[in-house]
């Protein structure tokens, strides 16, 4: 102990004496633990989604692939209604099903009506999902319909407390529901919605949700709820998986097997902890971006560690005499070893202590910039602190350790040899050194080309004007449903409106609905799918498409709609289904004209395409292609149709003149024709912006943490420079003795440390260069790769090198000579 | 060839300040060969760095030529010293990373000499002091009296016309230090102005003349007969 104390008396005074050394060194530790236990912590957050339900390992929601000819299988958390219970039927190892469907409603209070989700579950829900009550008990709060369970936050915002059991909750629609459980609002770390009610899936929420949705019972073919089920503990999944085929095919009357050249669907289970992170639909890949983080922290730490393990031993080697006096003077070889390992173990705890108080003021400002929720109760997890403890004496022992070793084994006849003059630099401390600036330009060009491509996507061309449209969305809505003509006859009436025109979906929406088609005479194998847009009059004028040939529809061309929306399917025309258009004709895409084989866009008006089987349609009309999706997927061949009985989404094309006043009038007249239905409006560039927000953030996220990454490497450069300029202080005394001049001596350090910085550049290159490109193949629109995003960063770095190192240099070039010769 | 005029040199750390050199005279004709004696922390190397143009004077005159050099700032002294001065230490300072050769040539590379030329006076060099056929080592793998002449040599490559050695032979056995004592004299010989610190009585017998410094003052100067 007393030893101990010595090591630490000897430690804190080299380590004020050498306080540059001292100050780099804890600073660029310190900003790399923060920077990367950031980094962690949001991986681990992510990742570790749902984990906290007790069963967790057991509960597994049931996806459906679909298999469309011609494109990746995608997968969906959407199924049909009836599947729930037939798997619980067949299958004697699954314990439970939950199905949850969210449906939005309508509360009021004080006069305003506010919208909010009804996630409408199964009765084993609490079963599955052991969330904590507050009021009421789990096993029966939903077990009946016509109760509701609140989140705390919901319970204060209707009720103004949280002792509600038995009080009535009532909806705009007249429909009451009891209240028979208050529950804590979730945490961050669970993929179900947070701030929605719930009720029993049989609750009767309204008319016209009621009847659909008792209809959907015995549908297989539509694919709308999310199914969970609870397994007995020792259930493999694969082999649950695989029995899955079979039971389709003796429950699901539509049921295709996978194999063959028409769309098909498989079921697949998701653990619940997966859910989170597995992509979905035709969102991005959650998991590779967290991936990409981790390695990106993992980069940053490891610049940081090598920064100090490097400036550790430099600093220690120029120690050699004081451990030679010591070993002349008795010192045994262990003592002089745990001097070194108690001082560098002492710098890292400063640092990691440093380090967390970085942590703790920047998370906030890191978790708000991602737009992402998140615990703080996270940054006091007790794995952090064991980590950051190991971590501690992993890397503080380490760089201890090295020059301990080294420098504790040489005898003390250094003291009496010392008759030339070693010019310093290391091999493996170069070695580190282009080590990390090969990361460092590896990822400044990895974030030069995430902008690039960002940007690129998000002013792709999208073969209509996106600028200037106001979207009004929830038409669909049965108190809109009937008025939607009326509403856009006032909308066009409103200084500022130019052209008004409905859709049931705006691009950008995720929508994805797609039907065969092909031309008459042809045989129909399944293998022409295009996208079917169903639209209302105007939409495409409204969006401002470019016609190539033909029309648009048009209200006075009765083809275009020959049924009445109102009326009932069948009526007025023969041999029609339900989901057919309303009319015989179809504007199609250029694409999709090309692909049934026209090959001028004049060509295709006036002929006819088979839509669906048998349904014969005319094409009035082509139009440039349309990015509806984001520009990671492929311009999707799209035919237009009419079909007004399901219009959710207003396009209103605002004039240039439009401002303030003109959204005022918008928002006005929406709550004097429709005052139950909450507004909800937004402008078509923002959404599509939106769905890029994702890019966006990685991009910011890469360009922030490339900054920090390049910041420590250059603080270690600055640290090793100063190391250096002292190490070779004889020697360049001596050269200039012998005549070398300032800029001379300049040259020879700026020199040394050019090298490195070069040879990582050569590393880096090729590396990034392979990355990226696999990168950008997740892109159907994407950036060639520019010779010149490579060098930017690789001349940069060399230039905040040689200004990192140019200082000292001069500084010990302008010396006298004597000073640097005087001790010998 | 040099004269140095009431020459004081004070050090100044945060505690102390020591008068390394007071009001010293000294004039040296070209050609001289000049020894300095006296005890230890007399001033001898602080002497010596001035007239070496390696650090600057704190008052007085340093007359080089026609020059008084004593208010010089490094650029222009480090300019002056490259044409005219060569050093030889006690301690050699070789540069432990370049061979013998490069470590000679380093007195060439900042003076304009092409390639070939460099190389053939680097060789004449090593011929000189009998150190040619080992060219190619290291200094570590050469004896004390070995590194010692490859310095002579470094010193004299560029054809200095004042030699200035600070004990030269302070880390040699005698026969070394007689060896390089008499390339000294031979380099003299041949017209080389030497000023030469030293502790030893029989070597500073090869100079003309001998300057005792006592506490950074001249007390005596003796001429040997000729
Ligand atoms: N850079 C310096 N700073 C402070 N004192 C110095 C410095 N260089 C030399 N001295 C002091 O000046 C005096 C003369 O030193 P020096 O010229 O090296 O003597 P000598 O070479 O005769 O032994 C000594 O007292 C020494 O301690
Ligand atoms: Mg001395």
């Amino acid at each position: 102990m007393k030893m101990l104390g010595n090591f630490l008396r000897v430690a804190v005074r080299i380590l004020v004496r050498d306080r540059l050394y001292t100050l780099l060194n804890v600073a660029g530790l310190a900003i790399g633990i923060a920077a990367a236990s950031m980094l962690g912590l949001y991986v681990w957050h992510e990742t570790h989604y749902d984990g906290f339900f007790s069963k967790a390992g057991q509960i597994y929601r049931v996806d459906k692939t679909e298999f469309v000819p011609g494109r990746m299988p995608i997968t969906y958390d959407s199924t049909a209604k009836p599947l729930g219970p037939m798997l619980k039927q067949d299958f004697p190892e699954v314990e439970a099903m939950v199905r949850v469907h969210s449906e939005s409603v309508v509360v009021s209070r004080d006069g305003n009506a506010f919208r909010e989700r009804m996630q409408v579950v199964d009765g084993d829900f609490f079963r599955l999902f052991d969330l904590p009550f507050i009021a009421g008990d789990p096993g029966t709060a939903l077990a009946a319909p016509g109760t509701v369970v609140l989140p705390e936050s919901l319970a204060r915002k209707y009720f103004n407390g949280v002792d509600i059991l038995g009080r009535t909750l009532t909806l705009t629609n007249g429909i009451s529901l009891t209240v028979s459980g208050v529950i804590r609002d979730l945490p961050t770390n669970t993929h179900l919605r947070r701030d929605a009610m719930l009720t029993n899936i049989g609750t009767r929420l309204g008319e016209n949700f009621d009847g659909w949705f008792t209809r959907m019972d015995t549908t297989w073919n539509t694919n709308f709820i999310r199914t969970y089920i609870l397994v007995k503990p020792g259930t493999d999944p694969a082999a649950l998986t695989a029995r899955f085929p079979a039971f389709l095919a003796a429950r699901d009357p539509n049921y295709l097997s996978t194999g063959t050249n028409k769309p098909a669907k498989a079921l697949v289970l998701t653990g619940l902890t997966h859910i989170h992170t597995d992509p979905t639909g035709v969102s991005a890949n959650l998991l590779g971006v967290l991936h990409g983080l981790l390695a990106v922290a993992a980069v940053v730490l490891g610049i940081a560690i090598v920064n100090f393990v490097n400036l550790s031993t430099a600093r220690s080697s120029l120690r050699v005499r004081e451990v030679a006096v010591r070993k002349a003077l008795g010192a045994p070889r262990g003592m002089l070893i745990g001097q070194f390992i108690v001082e560098s173990v002492l710098l890292t705890l400063v640092a990691a202590v440093l380090g967390y108080v970085l942590l703790e003021m920047l998370m906030p400002t890191f978790v708000s910039a991602l737009g992402i929720r998140f615990d703080r109760g996270y940054l006091y997890s007790p794995w952090l602190l064991v980590a950051e403890l190991v971590g501690v004496l992993a890397v503080g022992g380490l760089a201890g350790l090295y020059p301990a070793l080294v420098l504790s084994r040489p005898t003390a006849s250094v003291l009496l040899k010392g008759g030339t003059v070693s010019s310093g630099g290391s091999a493996v401390r170069t070695l580190l050194v282009v080590a990390q600036f090969s990361a460092a330009i590896l990822l400044a060009i990895s974030t030069i080309v995430i902008f690039q491509q960002t940007r690129y996507v998000s002013s792709q061309q999208l073969g209509f004007n996106a600028e200037g449209v106001l979207l009004v969305r929830e038409l669909h809505q049965p108190e809109a449903r009937a008025h939607i003509e009326s509403f856009r006859q006032a909308l066009l009436r409103i200084p500022g409106v130019a052209q008004a025109g409905a859709s049931f979906h705006a691009p950008a929406d995720g929508s994805d609905s797609t039907d065969n088609y092909h031309v008459p005479g042809t045989v129909d194998d399944g293998t022409i799918v295009f996208r079917s847009e169903f639209i209302g009059h105007d939409y495409l004028q409204a969006m401002g498409v470019r016609l190539l040939a033909g029309r648009l529809f048009d209200r006075a061309a009765t083809a275009d709609a020959l049924r009445d929306p109102a009326a009932a399917p069948g009526e007025g025309i023969n041999n029609v289904r339900p989901t057919d258009p309303l009319g015989r004709t179809v504007v199609l895409s250029w694409r999709a004209a090309q692909r049934l084989g026209f090959h001028t866009a004049e060509e295709a008006v006036g002929r006819q395409v088979i839509y669906d089987v048998d349904y014969p349609l005319t094409i009035i009309g082509v139009v440039d292609d349309l990015q509806f999706n984001s520009a990671r997927t492929e311009l999707q061949p799209t035919a237009f149709l009419l079909d007004e009985r399901g219009l959710d989404v207003m396009a209103v094309r605002l004039t240039p003149a439009a401002g303030a006043a003109t959204l005022a009038a918008i928002d006005q007249l929406w709550k004097d024709t429709f005052p139950t239905i909450p507004a909800n409006r937004e402008f078509l560039d923002d959404h599509i912006r939106d769905a890029y927000t994702g890019e966006m953030r990685q991009g910011t996220l890469l360009a922030g943490f490339t900054g920090l990454a390049i910041l420590i490497a250059c603080l270690g450069l600055f640290g090793l420079a100063a190391f250096t300029a002292q190490r070779r202080t004889k020697e360049i005394g001596l050269r200039k003795v012998l005549g070398a001049g300032v800029t001379d001596i300049v040259r020879l350090l700026v020199w040394q440390f050019s090298k490195p910085v070069m040879v990582a550049n050569l590393i880096a290159w090729p590396l990034a260069w392979l990355g990226l490109s696999r990168w950008l193949q997740g892109y159907a629109y994407r950036i060639a790769l520019n010779p010149l995003v490579f060098a930017v960063p690789g001349l940069a770095a060399l230039v905040i090198a040689w200004v990192t190192v140019a200082g000292h240099a001069a500084r010990v070039a302008a010396a006298k000579p004597v000073d640097a010769l005087r001790y010998e | 060839m040099l004269k140095l005029v009431d020459l004081t040199k004070v050090y100044r750390t945060e505690e102390v300040e020591t008068t390394a050199l007071n009001q010293v005279n000294i004039h040296i004709k070209q050609g001289e060969f000049v020894a300095i004696m006296g005890p230890s922390g007399c001033g001898k190397s602080s002497l010596l760095n001035i007239v070496g143009m390696l650090d600057n004077p704190s008052s007085g005159q340093y007359w080089f030529g026609d020059e008084d050099v004593a208010g010089y700032g490094e650029r222009k002294l480090a300019d002056i010293r490259k044409k005219n001065i060569g050093f030889i230490f006690q301690s050699f300072n070789l540069i432990d990373e370049l061979t013998v050769f490069e470590n000679v040539e380093l007195a060439l590379l900042y003076h304009d000499i092409p390639a070939r030329e460099r190389k053939e006076r680097v060789k004449e060099a090593l011929a000189k002091v009998n150190i040619a056929h080992r060219e190619s080592h290291l200094p570590q793998q050469l004896s004390g009296g070995q590194q010692q002449r490859v310095a002579i040599a470094r010193a004299v490559v560029s054809r200095p016309r004042m030699l200035l050695a600070d004990e030269p032979t302070g880390n040699l056995d005698s026969a070394n230090g007689e060896e390089v004592m008499n390339m000294l004299t031979e380099l003299n010989g041949e017209g080389t102005t030497i000023v030469m610190v030293t502790h030893s009585m029989p070597h500073a017998q090869y100079a003309r003349r001998i300057i005792n410094l006592f506490d950074g003052q001249v007390v005596a100067e003796n001429l040997r007969a000729a």
